[in-house]
Order: structure tokens, then sequence, then C-alpha cells
């Protein structure tokens, strides 16, 4: 499938926004899913680059929409490119990105127009919440990307059961320039906590030390949930959480992909994967593997 | 045809393609009992290339045959097993299987993967090459491949001795052996350090190794090593190979087999090649 960039915004640190067109992606995928992005026609990089979808579509109705750039864009990042503004449409979905290697560096450089071959939707899509409850969102730096999706998809889907759910989102991250989108989920009127190891933005410290006095402080206590995404530290840590409270959760896995549907088999994680199924077909209890769907995070009974 | 462990057992591939449009289906390398594989990280991205060290996970050959193998067969396609053992006596166990099940149109056996202990040692030795081909020979009456590795001295020895043994045909060629390092934390980029190189990096090599044993046997030969296109495909006939097998073009483009065939065909029509077969092994020297 063939899309085109429409927007390409550098944000903070060396975190990236892209808007690509592509209407047939935009109405058929699901939070939680992810493409793989061919970045270059040439032989080098060859493989594929798997990311998740940050928005699918307009987005939901919202009291603020959000004017031009979001905050933080630095528009001088590459001189010379074109780079366009943000302008959600039906027809487009976003990936946020952070510049790790030969790959993200070429998506860096991608010029408003340019057409990009994009492979997906892939993978499950994270289940909805199903009953009134107080969500937890855990996100690690760009694990931020497969929340925002959830969180708009749930809206606009369940807008009765979202209203009645008390959702936070916990965001952590090295620094402050690790931390971009928040303002995506504030105009939804979901709070954000922020945590960052080096204390450059919100508390210091990582992001499960805001979870530990997780008392909850509603009048009536709902059931927790809690999708996270980040780090494979930070979610073994907030499985060991899950288990704790005995709240269930979901996870979106990363890991090292060379085709994304279930075909060369180097996705897998750890021996406890069944022989002759991807982790997409079998999610083990044990954070750190898959990178196509989600885990479950169960409480232990 | 579709290279094995790049191709899953077809059916992921359904999604994209009309698997009846293949000339055949080689199914991920399959045992006796079920295997997990190796650690990860399996695979390490390198320039125009991947090196893997899945090492053989697969659901086992009798789990094939009841699971996958009966949508197989309604798609119609040659399905050719792909086959794999520690022991001379598991691959014949296999290929044994293999035919029983009635839906294998052929056998290659795998004695060339360099990713298990064990995997590499029957396509090293041109005794162990002739050993193995013989037993299978015996085991099977299906058609036999016995695919070779270019991690060899001289490939022409071992491709000679699997004729010996009775093979019908020769897979040309196996990943390359390789390694890769993580700078920044000194450790190898497989948890195994080494893995099978494959992708365009290795095309001038698996032409090279065609080409050798193609001047050694007169055996129908599959060439496989790096093909994207059907110009990189045509390259393979011409120096002999009378099938090709697609395999790391999968992961970039699931449809890459087919966009290869529409090619060759392509490729006939603006050359009025009435029989792309009438291309095989037409190489011609300068001068
Ligand atoms: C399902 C899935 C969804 C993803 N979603 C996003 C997203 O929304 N935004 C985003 O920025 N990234 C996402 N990633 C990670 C992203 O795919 C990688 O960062 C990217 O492929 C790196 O490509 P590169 O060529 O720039 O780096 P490379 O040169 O390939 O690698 C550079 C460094 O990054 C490491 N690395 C590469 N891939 C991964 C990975 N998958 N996980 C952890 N480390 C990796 C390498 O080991 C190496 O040290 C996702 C990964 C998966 C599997
Ligand atoms: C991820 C992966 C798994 C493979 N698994 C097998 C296997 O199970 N059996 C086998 O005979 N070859 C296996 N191979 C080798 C391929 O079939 C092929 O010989 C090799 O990759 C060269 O072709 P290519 O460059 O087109 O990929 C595998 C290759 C890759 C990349
Ligand atoms: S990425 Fe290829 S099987 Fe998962």
């Amino acid at each position: 499938m063939n899309g085109s960039v429409l927007y390409n915004l550098s944000l903070a640190g060396d975190n990236f926004l892209m808007g690509i067109f592509a209407p047939e992606l935009a109405r058929n995928s699901r939070a939680g899913q992810f493409v793989m992005l061919r970045v270059s026609e040439s032989l080098d990089p060859l493989l594929r680059r798997p990311f998740s979808f940050y928005s699918l579509g307009a987005g939901p109705a919202r009291k603020k929409q959000p004017a031009g750039n979001p905050p933080g864009t630095n528009p001088s990042a590459a001189p010379g490119i074109a780079r366009g503004t943000r302008t959600r449409s039906p027809d487009s979905v976003e990936f946020i990105y952070r510049v790790v290697g030969q790959g993200t560096r070429i998506m860096a450089h991608m010029e408003v127009g340019r057409p990009v071959d994009i492979l997906g939707p892939l993978g499950k899509p994270f289940p909805l919440p199903t009953e009134p409850s107080e969500i937890f969102l855990i996100a690690g730096g760009i694990g931020i990307a497969p929340l925002l999706v959830l969180m708009e998809e749930f809206q606009q889907r369940e807008p009765n059961l979202f209203r009645k759910c008390k959702t936070t989102l916990f965001f952590g991250g090295r620094r402050a320039a690790d931390i971009v989108g928040a303002e995506d989920f504030q105009v939804m009127e979901i709070p954000v906590r922020i945590a960052t190891e080096d204390g450059s933005l919100g508390e210091k410290g990582v992001v499960t030390d805001l979870l530990l006095d997780g008392e909850s402080s509603g009048k009536e206590k709902l059931p927790r949930l809690i999708y996270t995404c980040g780090p494979h530290a930070m979610m073994a840590a907030v499985a060991r959480l899950c288990r704790q409270w005995k709240a269930p959760g979901y996870a979106s896995l990363e890991c090292l992909m060379g085709c994304g549907f279930g075909a060369c088999l180097g996705c897998v994680v750890g021996r406890r994967t069944p022989p002759g199924r991807t982790a997409r077909a079998a999610p083990s209890q044990e954070p750190g593997h898959d990178g196509l769907g989600h885990l479950r995070l169960r409480p232990r009974v | 045809m579709t290279a094995s462990g790049t191709f899953g057992y077809g059916l992921e591939f359904e999604p994209y393609l009309d698997l009846g449009q293949l000339g055949a289906i080689v199914v991920k390398g399959l045992s006796l009992q079920p295997r997990l594989g190796n650690p990860t990280p399996r695979i390490a991205e390198t320039p125009a290339g991947m090196l893997n060290s899945i090492g053989l996970q697969n659901v086992g050959i009798e789990a094939f045959i009841s699971e996958k193998l009966p949508r197989l067969r309604e798609i119609g396609t040659p399905v050719i097993a792909n086959i794999f053992g520690e022991t001379i006596e598991e691959y014949c166990a296999v290929a044994r299987r293999a035919e029983e099940s009635g839906g294998v149109a052929a056998v290659e056996a795998n004695i060339s993967c360099p990713n298990v202990s064990k995997g590499l040692d029957f396509a090293l030795d041109p005794k162990a090459t002739l050993e193995i081909t013989r037993a299978l020979r015996k085991a099977t009456t299906l058609p036999l491949l016995i695919k070779l590795s270019p991690n060899v001295t001289d490939i022409r020895v071992i491709a000679r001795a699997a004729a010996d043994g009775g093979a019908d045909a020769l897979s040309v060629m196996n990943t390359v052996l390789g390694m890769a390092v993580d700078v920044r934390t000194r450790k190898p980029r497989l948890a195994t350090a080494t893995g099978g190189l494959s992708g365009p990096a290795v095309r001038p090599i698996a032409l090279r190794a065609l080409w050798q044993v193609r001047q050694a046997v007169k055996l129908p030969l599959i060439g496989i090593g790096g093909i994207m296109t059907a110009e990189d495909a045509l390259e393979f006939l011409i120096v002999g190979a009378t099938a090709i097998q697609v395999g790391t073009a999968n992961f970039v483009d699931p449809q890459s087999s087919v966009k290869i065939l529409d090619g060759l065909r392509a490729y006939c029509r603006e050359n009025d090649v009435a029989d792309v077969n009438s291309l095989v092994d037409t190489l011609q020297f300068p001068g």
C-alpha cells in the first residue's frame, strides 16, 4: 500500500511526528496495530521498520482542537525541508517516532509529498475497556504511541463508558525531551503525570515510582485496568504492579522484527513461546517478547 | 518457488497473494519433533542483507501434516517439505512421514543450516553428503532435493557426492555464515554470535556457487540467494538454474514471488522469448 507524507514535524529531542495520507489504513486499522514501513527504495536498509499508529483519522471531536503544530515543535530542525503543518483528516494516520538508527534517520528527512510504502495494518488490536474502570496508561518515551490511538478509539466508540472511566497517563522518560505527545492527552482531558530520571520534567525518578502511591482516590473504587508500552524493564515493573494489584493489563511489546506478519520467526521472545508459533499467536505472561500483539498481564490469583 | 524459512507454512502469505500462482511452496524446515529454535535476538540487519539464527523453530512434521497441509492441499500448489534432523535416521523418518502424508510433492533436505549444532555437518564433508543422500534416496520415492551450503571449500565436490547419492535436484544455496557486533555493547548482534547471511548481499556468492555446481553435475539446479527481482532471477536461469527460490525478499514485500513471476513474463514478452526455459544455461562468454 502506498501513502504519502503530509507532514513530518521535529518534536523535542530526537522525536518526530509524521502524518501520512493513507485513507484505507485510516479506516481499516485499530488501536494497538502497527505497520511495516519501507523507508528506502534501495537495498540498504533492506527490511521494513515497524511503527505503531499514534492516531488514525481525524480523531474524536474535541472541546479544544490543538491549533497548528504541537508545542515543542522545532521548525528549524531540518532547514530547507518543507515539513508541513499538523492537519489530521479522516484519511490520515500519524506515527510518532524516535531517531535511533539508519532507518529512522531516513524517515526524519522525508519531505512532504514523498510516497511511503506501507504494509499493514498488522498485529492484534488492543482490547477496549468493557466496564467503568480506573485506567492507568503507563508509557515510557516513544511507547506513548499506541496509547493515544487507544484512548481516541475508546472515546469515539464508547463515549459513555469513556466518560465513566477515570483515566490517567503516567509518562516516564530519561529526560524532558523524551516526553512527547502529552498535550494530545491533555486535550482529551486525560490528566498526565510525568517522571524523568534526571528530574528535568515532572517528578524525578522512574514512572513506576508515580504508581507506588497509587491508591484509588475516587469516591467509589473502580476496578483498575492497565495499558502500557515502553522499555522492557519498565513493562516488567508494570507487570509486577499488575500482579500486586490483581489488576488486568495489556502491554504493547517491541522487539526486533524481520517481517511483521509471522513468516520469519525473528520476533519470538524467549523459549517459552511454543514451537512454530510467533509471539502473536501465543502471548505468554512474561513481558519481553512479542511485537505483534498485546500481552495480557494477568493478576496472580 | 519460495525459499524455506522465509515463507512460513505458506498460509501466512494468503492475505497478500494467490498462492496458486507459485510453482511450489517450500515450507519452513520440518523436524521429527517440534523445535523451539534459538534464543533472541535471532535476526540482525546488515548492509543489503540480514543475519538469522532462527534455529529451525518448527511445529514438527506431524503437526504440519495435520494442521497446515490440508489447507495447502486445497490450494493445489505443489508443496515441498524442507526437512531437517540431527541424525540420518531422523532425516529419513521425516522424509517417510512427508511421503506418507500424500500431500507433499518433493523433499528438500536441508543439510546446510548454519544455525544448529550438526546442522552443517552433512554439507561439509562429501562422505557425509553421500551417506545421507543415499539413505534418503532409500527412504523416499519422492523427488529428492539436496540443499547445499556455500560454507565449504569446494562446493563441486559436495554437489558430486549428492548426485552420486541419488539426488534428483540440488538447491543452491543456503545462507552464508556471518556475524555482526554491536560496538556499543560489544555483544554479537545475534544471541548465537554467528548466523546465516541472506538477501541481495549474498547474490554474487549464490551465483558463483550455482555456476560451479553447474559445471560439476548434470542434475537440475534450483537457484537461491538474494533474488529480489525478475532480473535477479534471470541471472540464475542464465547460469543454469531451472527454477529459483525467493527468500528474504518475501519479508520486504510479501508479494515478491508473484511480482518476480510477472516480471519474468514481461521479460519474455518484450524479448520474444516463447519459453522461459530456453534461457536456462545460456551464459555467453565474451570473445
Ligand atoms: C510493533 C512495534 C511498534 C513500534 N512502534 C514504534 C513507534 O511508534 N515509534 C518508534 O519510534 N519506534 C517504534 N518501534 C521501534 C522501531 O521500529 C525501531 O526504533 C526502528 O525500527 C529502528 O530502525 P532504525 O533503522 O532507525 O534503527 P536500527 O539501525 O535498526 O537500530 C538502531 C538501534 O535501535 C535498536 N532497535 C531497533 N529496532 C528496535 C526495536 N524494535 N526495539 C528496540 N530497539 C530497537 C537496535 O538494536 C539498535 O541498537 C516499534 C517497534 C515494534 C516492533
Ligand atoms: C529467517 C530465515 C529462515 C530460514 N530457514 C530455513 C530453513 O528452515 N531451511 C532451509 O533450508 N533454509 C532456510 N533458510 C535459508 C533460505 O531458504 C535461503 O536458502 C537463503 O535465505 C538464501 O536466499 P535469500 O537470500 O533469497 O533469502 C532461512 C533463511 C532465512 C532468512
Ligand atoms: S517479525 Fe517476522 S515473524 Fe514476527
